[in-house]
């Protein structure tokens, strides 16, 4: 069940992966995840929110208890 | 029309655009409620009250940050990033560095950026989605093996979270240096990101 659990992991992240480079290949097919951030937050809720987001990763990593206990 | 009135009409028109990203907070302090982690579910549920209270229009317009702020954030990180790396971790001057530097981007990226009312081609929104669909993913799996691994230590250690996975990483010095640098990068690209 470990292996399943971080199988899928893998499988998120290739897929990021597979877009990144398929944006770079095909540029007219799909968006990089730069360009699709340039235009999503341009809003300030979803700016807000995604920077919270990178901070809150920030404190739990080196701050706060990473793992409970 | 000023930039800023632009922006509160798209926002307008598209309410259920921000109630969604509101919602990302909230839920994501409630998760924290449920680890126990007072702290992180301020960190959570405050800003979500201010952008509610923002939606409703209860609070002043914000004027832009300058670039001159944007630039001595980007240093700033820096700095909390040297913090991270070179002190002992889960310190206080770790949280000193996170909380002030967390308090410093949210200002900054409070007011709007000259608003582009532009009609997304159907590739965008096509990415959009694709991307999106990947982040839910994560989010979605990484909740679900938290909540599987919770009745004791062998359900967490068959259903590890990435908190799990990256906490032996980040007990080294080696691997703090990677995991500090590629945050800090992050939040450099994210600062100017959606003010092109």
């Amino acid at each position: 069940m470990r292996v399943l659990t971080i199988a899928v992991y893998g499988v998120l992240v290739l897929a990021a992966v597979v877009l990144t480079v398929l944006a770079h290949r095909r540029p007219g097919s799909v968006d990089g995840l730069g360009a699709v951030l340039d235009r999503g937050l341009a809003s300030r809720p979803a700016r807000v929110v995604v920077l919270l987001l990178w901070l809150w990763l920030g404190w739990h990593f080196f701050v706060g208890a990473t793992v409970t206990p | 029309m000023t930039s800023a009135g632009t922006t509160e009409t798209a926002t307008l028109r598209r309410p259920w655009s921000t109630v969604a990203w509101v919602a990302v907070p909230v839920l994501a302090g409630l998760v924290q409620l449920l680890r126990g982690e007072a702290a992180d579910a301020v960190i959570f549920l405050v800003p979500a009250l201010l952008l509610a209270a923002d939606a409703a229009g209860a609070l002043p317009k914000p004027r832009p940050s300058p670039l001159r702020a944007r630039r001595l954030l980007a240093a700033g990180t820096v700095v909390a990033g040297l913090v991270l790396i070179l002190t002992p971790r889960h310190g206080t001057a770790d949280a000193a560095a996170v909380g002030l530097l967390g308090l410093a981007v949210l200002a900054a990226a409070w007011p709007d950026p000259p608003a582009r009312l532009e009609e997304q081609p159907r590739r965008a929104r096509r990415s959009a989605v694709l991307w999106a669909t990947i982040a839910v993913a994560i989010a979605a799996w990484e909740l679900l093996a938290f909540l599987l691994g919770l009745p004791s230590a062998s359900a967490s250690f068959r259903h590890p979270a990435i908190s799990d996975l990256l906490d032996p990483v980040a007990d080294t010095a080696g691997g703090r240096v990677v995991l500090v640098t590629a945050w800090a990068l992050a939040g450099l690209a994210l600062l100017n990101r959606g003010r092109r």
